[in-house]
């Protein structure tokens, strides 16, 4: 069955006073109808470059190769005027930073009715009350008069909520969440999490979550890919992730988020070293200076991605944890 | 009992806005023994940087006392103050913005010396910073190197040497994991731990994620809208929390348990009201979901419920037990 979103052999450089930079390499990624996917990475990963290449959003000095077929189309390499009538319609887009999202001189009705009028060619009456139903969808409450207001007169949370209402004005059949609860405190990050979990069980949307926190996605994603130095490195259902990892990497991630019920008698167990500088990735297995488990293969030799006997999960290492987690 | 090291009597700093009074610390009152570990946790808006900065006498003034060994630290004359700042220092939030970045790594941490160990000599000052910087893990062959050159997670390094270095009794941590990747969180938590009992500092710390003051603190203190909603010890605050903020608070954590991540959570309602316009009668009735008409209309004073242990609410002892 083909997925909606088909990612393949994507890779995205940079060129820099320093030389080119690889930031994404050999990625493959799809998303199917109705399913929730999350994208883990630390900072550099490459995990938002992905969907910015994808969507014809790259930096100017970027450049990028593959295909990322969305329906018939290739979105690499369809005309701009295809791709502005996908972008914000058919999928929509929502970004950590709502402050800088939003265009601060537009009230809410107005940046909501823009979109609506650009992509629905719907009349400014009812663009109105489509912006009203998608206000209510997302919680906001008294929504005529948060349609009046400028975006610096909401607070953070509400905010966001008005940017996953913008990205589901034209009820798209993807949405790409990035780091949409970074910047929230914690207790609103359970609200909007709480909202994306209802959003998809009224309507099987799919969505792509990109976060660096493993956590966000444990509630919410049906499969994760872990993505480290540019490559998605170990992917899998989210139960199978969590319960056992198989790259010591995404152990490590685990390991090192603080639980309630974990001891405070013995220190944390972190992951050695530094996140890579993507401008000096190497031969070999990009994780394995940081590895307690690598070995002179791991350095020669990058672990190709492969599937495990289950055909559910692949991992890419050359000396994977076995089926329970120590 | 022990003379405190730290004893904050009713603190309260307000901050003028726009012609109004933004009231940013309420009668908060606690004491900070030798060696312990205080876990200050709340929202934005809450007010633990304020806290942070008040104790560092970094505010031109507040209400209350910040009594520091026993001494009012806002009456203390310049001279004294310079000696006193020793004693105290910080690591704050975001690495980058706390670091000169024309300065050298040495330079950076080597700055407290120069000025509370003036009597140092270059060779003897150098040796204790190449000390230092291999003490949190950063090689000598870094030293003259700018902070751009380095990770978020070893500018925190940096920053935590420059505040170590001068030997403090009382570290203030303000959110230093927030801006670090996930990976990097557990090394420079372990680092804040070790570095803490090898010299035998006290800690303020300060963050949101209630998970790692679990790890540092003795004792936590919750707050909302900048009043204290509980006080307890940290053991007695985690087994058994008795204010519905605390409870909301942790509720929020997301777990990591794939079947726990599934259930069902109690969110907390709303977002925090603002601090210009804070709600009459307890601030956090707005978003309790056990709020009565005595709520919205009375303050709940802060009652001792057990040795070291305080709580503001008025329905605290009738409420169902919270999570374990």
């Amino acid at each position: 069955m083909q997925r909606l979103l088909e990612i393949a052999a994507l890779n995205v450089r940079f060129a820099t006073p320093e030389g080119e930079v690889a930031a994404v390499r050999d990625v493959d990624f799809g998303v199917g109808a109705g399913e929730c996917v999350g994208l883990v990475g630390e900072s550099g990963s490459g995990k938002s470059q992905i969907f910015l290449a994808a969507l014809g959003l790259l930096a100017r000095n970027g450049r990028v190769s593959g295909t990322a077929r969305f329906g018939d189309l290739d979105l690499l390499t369809c005309d701009r005027a295809a791709l502005d009538r996908i972008r914000g319609a058919r999928v929509g887009m929502i970004f950590q930073d709502s402050m800088t999202s939003l265009a601060p001189h537009l009230k809410i009705g107005e940046q909501l009715a823009e979109v609506l009028e650009v992509h629905g060619g719907l009349g400014s009456r009812v663009a109105r009350s489509r912006a009203l139903a998608i206000l209510e969808r997302v919680h906001i409450g008294d929504g005529a008069t948060r349609l009046a207001q400028y975006p610096h007169e909401l607070s953070g949370g509400m905010r966001q909520r008005v940017m996953i209402a913008s990205a589901l004005l034209c009820d798209p059949e993807l949405v790409i969440a990035d780091e949409p609860t970074t910047a929230l405190d914690v207790t609103i990050q359970a609200q909007i999490l709480e909202l994306f979990r209802e959003l998809r069980r009224e309507s099987r949307l799919s969505l792509v979550v990109i976060t660096h926190d493993i956590a966000v996605v444990a509630g919410l994603c049906d499969r994760v890919a872990v993505m480290y130095a540019g490559r998605i490195v170990e992917e899998a259902p989210v139960g199978a992730l969590l319960r056992t990892p198989r790259h010591p990497y995404t152990h490590g991630l685990l390991a090192a988020v603080p639980r309630l019920d974990d001891s405070t008698d013995t220190p944390m167990q972190a992951v050695p070293g530094q996140p890579p500088n993507p401008a000096a990735w190497e031969a070999g297995c990009s994780f394995a200076e940081r590895c307690t488990r690598a070995s002179e293969h791991c350095r020669r030799e990058r672990p190709e991605l492969t599937a495990d006997g289950s055909g559910t999960r692949t991992v890419a290492c050359h000396h994977p944890l076995g089926e329970t987690r120590a | 009992m022990s003379a405190a090291l730290l004893d904050v009597r009713n603190l309260s700093v307000s901050y003028p806005v726009r012609r109004r009074r933004l009231d940013a610390l309420t009668g908060l009152s606690f004491t900070l023994a030798s060696r312990e570990v205080l876990g200050v946790v709340g929202e934005s808006g809450s007010g633990k940087s304020t806290l942070a900065r008040s104790v560092l006498r970094l505010l031109p003034q507040i209400r209350g006392e910040v009594r520091w060994r026993g001494i009012d630290l806002y009456g203390l004359a310049a001279r004294d103050m310079r000696a006193t700042r020793r004693e105290l220092q910080i690591v704050f939030q975001d690495p980058f913005a706390s670091l000169n970045p024309r300065m050298t790594v040495s330079a950076i941490v080597g700055e407290p010396l120069l000025v509370f160990r003036p009597e140092l000599s270059r060779a003897n000052r150098a040796t204790a910073v190449a000390a230092m910087l291999a003490r949190v893990g950063l090689g000598a062959d870094l030293m003259n190197r700018y902070p751009h050159q380095f990770s978020g997670g070893q500018c925190q390094r940096i920053a935590i040497a420059r505040a170590v270095i001068a030997e403090p009794l009382l570290l203030v941590c303000d959110e230093p994991l927030s801006a670090l990747d996930v990976s990097v969180q557990a090394q420079i938590v372990n680092l804040l731990a070790d570095l803490r009992r090898e010299f035998g500092m006290s800690l303020l710390f300060i963050s949101h994620n209630l998970a790692v003051v679990r790890r540092f603190a003795s004792r936590v203190l919750v707050l909302y809208l900048g009043r204290t909603m509980e006080l307890a010890d940290r053991d007695a605050l985690f087994q058994a929390p008795l204010h519905p903020y605390t409870r909301a608070l942790l509720e929020a954590i997301p777990a990591l348990d794939p079947l726990e991540a599934r259930r069902a959570r109690a969110v907390p309602i709303g977002e925090a009201a603002s601090p210009l316009d804070p709600p009459h009668g307890c601030v956090f009735h707005t978003r309790c979901p056990f709020a009565v008409e005595r709520c919205r209309s009375e303050i709940p004073v802060l009652e001792s419920v057990a040795p070291g242990r305080q709580v503001a609410c008025h329905r605290w002892r009738e409420l169902p037990a919270g999570k374990g």
